[in-house]
């Protein structure tokens, strides 16, 4: 039978430019002076201020990671840290610069918003520059803001979780976020609140040699449920791009988060995005990932489960190209009695790129009656790509079951003579195969994105295949 | 000092990429032993030149250079098993040694290997199997150490049609660190790696089994059961890596642990590495009590907790021990009953 063959498509809908306009652009590099420049564009209070420096201190004391990919061609003195666009957040498209506005058009974000979001914030380069949420959310007590207004409206909120989730020396690229992050989105939902659609956050990073570092924080309150959705895209440069956001999730007893993430980076991006929740009793957070584009990525999302009974999902998919390197998985830690979780992960490989499933569960000694179920598929289209499953499993009680399994080969020869024996020809056949292993994460998404992700995917596969 | 590394390393704050061991382990020096001998017909006697490729650690290697006992064994075509044992006892208390078996063109041979201490001592061995073409083998290595310090490394190569079987069985109530390379560079070449655990008291045990698959058609398994009692820890590493060139082949890895006590600790690292797109790989990994309700229903049919609980850990390891050689079956099956006695 023929060997699959993947071509590249074009991404011209991600992968569009505009011109490298901005108001201010940080020289590259990293030093007290920069980071404090930021803080004083920013008005920031002296305790954030505090923390960027501790940051700042942190990151030249760590070193790059031992483990997982080469990121020596990283060069901070060649990526700037801050990119102020030419224009201040606003809460209508129309008051958003037509160029800027142009953007967000292309990628659907407004259409978005009037057909099935209750609120989006869009960050171009390192600020926010749109914000909106529905009325009778903010009736409610909803707060859907950016981080910075946050810090200034909210300080005393903000400051209570700020690094409580993710601690500034947890890795080198988390001490560096903290140092100069920029934008991101803040949520609180008050107790008993139930959001019926989703808020979404979208990052577009469109100047070129620089970083985004944006920071979200999300506080779901006692029995309160959320959709929240991240989708991000970058157009394509000579030189890298650098992505290293946070995310802080604090799930409060009976809440339930649901986080979907399409990341979209273009082919020069190094993604090295640190993402956390801290889920209480009863609470429940569903992780849904889509990982697709940048050149490199590190990114595996965590949960920490601290409340009896709480329970996290983790469905996840990973798309890796030629020259592309996605060093993606799940973290877990069962810190209470009776808690669980469930891992469902998928990974392709193709034309020479690596596929990396590295994944943590840890069952702590207190965690008795938990329950943990791990499963890793990988498909290999080709020989000159990679798909490797690098789990550790930790386990300090006897009174808990885990289990993990894994799987990695080709496109089944069976399944493709039984579709083509239904009438399909081999290309349909192999492309129906590849959408159907990507199925369990669609399925996890609202239709709409899960009709993106599926054009993600085509544009991968389609007419490619064969 | 950090010794027995993961081929692939991954985050150093999940614990599991090496083990610590205190420095110096490995540079004392040995008094002369003389307590391996080989037992059987139909085999011959070299001397063993082998040094290991892929060490513990270099120290562990440059101890190995000097080590107190070398026998390389070629073995033909018997059915008698041929049986290496190496008895350490309060004056043969220190080994160091090279053990070198080499199975002959289409020969088959059942091996045993078995290193026995009933008092403290110290055990650094070197065991390399090289099966030729056509060869079958089921060589049992049964590490029968009480409150032995025990690093073993065992490198193992497949060549064309060949088939080894290893089953490594462990009761480690001191310190075991075991690392097991095993290469099939052979065309249609088979490794299955079975091993069977139970450590206990304050024990470590620090797996770390590496089966690489480098050429067409081969056919690969782990399969490790254990079980994990009192203050015991537990490090398991199993990779199975396909290379590329290894189309057509096979691999899969498995890994149960019991935890027999609350205060047990078992950490797993079961990796899939694939470079080759025509190959089906799989692992799986489960970490669990024995289970209440197989518990509840044998003692509502008569038997003790004890009796019961012997039942189902033993019928647990019963895909190892079956394909263990029968002449040690039975001493390995009374060590199970003893070890889960003490474990009350």
């Amino acid at each position: 039978m023929a060997k699959t063959q993947l071509e590249e498509l074009n991404r011209n809908i991600y992968d569009f430019k505009n011109p490298d306009d901005y108001s201010f652009k940080a020289k590259g590099g990293l030093s007290r002076e920069i980071v404090e420049d930021i803080s004083r564009r920013k008005n920031e209070p002296k305790w954030m201020l505090d923390i960027r420096l501790k940051a700042l201190e942190t990151y030249n004391k760590l070193s790059l990671p031992t483990w997982g990919p080469d990121l020596s061609e990283l060069n901070m003195d060649e990526i700037s840290t801050y990119v102020q666009p030419k224009t201040e957040m606003k809460d209508k498209w129309e008051d958003v610069p037509s160029e800027i506005k142009n953007t967000f058009d292309k990628l659907g974000i407004p259409e978005a918003e009037k057909q099935y979001l209750a609120g989006v914030g869009a960050q171009y380069d390192s600020e926010v520059v749109y914000h909106s949420i529905k009325a009778d959310l903010l009736k409610k007590g909803v707060i859907y803001t950016d981080m910075e207004s946050a810090v200034r409206e909210y300080p005393d909120l903000v400051r209570e979780y700020f690094t409580k989730c993710v601690p500034l020396f947890e890795h080198k690229f988390i001490a560096l976020h903290y140092a100069v992050w920029s934008g991101g989105s803040f949520v609180y939902v008050p107790s008993g609140v139930e959001l019926d659609q989703p808020l979404q956050s979208y990052f577009r990073l469109n100047s070129p040699e620089s970083g985004q570092f944006e920071h979200t924080l999300i506080i779901v309150d006692k029995g309160a449920k959320l959709h929240f959705i991240e989708g991000c895209s970058a157009p394509k440069y000579n030189k890298v791009n650098l992505h290293a956001g946070c995310v802080e999730l604090f799930v409060k007893e009976g809440a339930y988060l649901r986080y979907s993430t399409i990341e979209n980076w273009s082919k020069n991006m190094l993604n090295l995005n640190t993402k956390k929740a801290i889920i209480e009793k009863n609470g429940k957070v569903d992780w849904v990932s889509g990982s697709f584009g940048s050149k490199i990525s590190m990114l595996y999302p965590m949960s920490i489960l601290k409340g009896e009974n709480a329970k996290t999902e983790y469905t996840g998919i990973s798309f890796a190209g030629a020259n592309q390197n996605l060093d993606t998985g799940f973290k877990v830690v069962h810190a209470a009695k009776n808690t669980s979780s469930v891992v469902n992960s998928r990974s392709i490989s193709k034309n020479g790129g690596i596929a990396t499933y590295r994944a943590l569960v840890k069952i702590l000694p207190e965690a008795t009656n938990s329950k943990c179920s791990v499963s890793c598929d990988g498909l290999m289209l080709d020989s000159l790509s990679k798909s490797d499953t690098i789990p550790v499993n930790d386990v300090q009680t006897s009174d808990a079951e885990f289990s993990h399994e894994a799987k990695v080969g080709k496109i089944s020869e069976k399944a493709i003579f039984y579709l083509m024996s239904r009438g399909l020809s081999e290309d349909d056949a192999k492309a129906m195969i590849v959408r159907g292993f990507a199925s369990p994460v669609s399925k996890e998404l609202p239709l709409e994105y899960a009709v993106e992700m599926n054009r993600l995917i085509n544009l991968e596969l389609e007419g490619a295949i064969g | 000092m950090k010794i027995n590394f993961s081929p692939v390393l991954t985050s150093q704050n999940y614990g599991i990429n090496f083990v610590t061991v205190e420095d110096g382990t490995f540079s004392k020096k040995v008094k002369p032993f003389s307590g391996t001998a080989a037992f059987a017909k139909d085999y011959l006697v070299e001397r063993c030149d082998a040094l290991p490729k892929d060490p513990l650690c270099n120290e562990s290697l440059e101890q190995l250079k000097c080590s107190n006992t070398a026998l390389k064994v070629v073995a033909n075509s018997s059915d008698e098993p041929l049986i290496i044992k190496s008895h350490l006892d309060t004056t043969n208390n220190q080994m160091v040694g090279r053990l070198e078996l080499v199975l002959n063109e289409d020969t088959k041979r059942d091996i045993i290997v078995l290193f026995e201490s009933e008092t403290p001592a110290y055990l650094n061995n070197f065991l390399h199997i090289v099966c030729k073409n056509g060869s079958t083998s089921n060589i049992t290595i049964l590490n029968d150490l009480a409150g032995c310090e025990n690093y073993q490394t065992i490198e193992v190569e497949t060549n064309e049609n060949a088939m080894c079987n290893i089953n490594i069985v462990d009761f480690c109530d001191s310190r075991s660190i075991i690392k097991s390379t095993t290469n099939l560079v052979g065309e249609n070449s088979q490794a299955h790696i079975k091993m069977m655990y139970f450590v206990s008291n304050d024990g470590l045990l620090d797996i770390n089994l590496s089966n690489n698959l480098l050429a067409k058609n081969c056919n690969t398994t782990i399969n490790a059961v254990g079980a994990a009692a009192n203050n015991a820890v537990k490090n398991f590493r199993g990779t199975i890596d396909f290379k590329q060139g290894s189309t057509k082949s096979f691999g899969s890895e498995n890994e149960l642990c019991l935890m027999l006590s609350q205060k047990a600790k078992v950490k797993a690292l079961p990796m899939l590495l694939c470079h080759e797109e025509d190959v089906e790989g799989s692992h799986s990994t489960a970490t669990g009590k024995i289970d209440t309700k197989a518990l509840f229903y044998l003692m509502s049919r008569g038997l003790s907790k004890t009796d019961a609980t012997k039942l189902i850990v033993k019928a647990k390891f019963n895909k190892i021990l079956q394909d263990v050689n029968p002449e040690i079956q039975n001493h390995i099956i009374n060590k199970i009953d003893r070890k889960l006695e003490e474990n009350e």
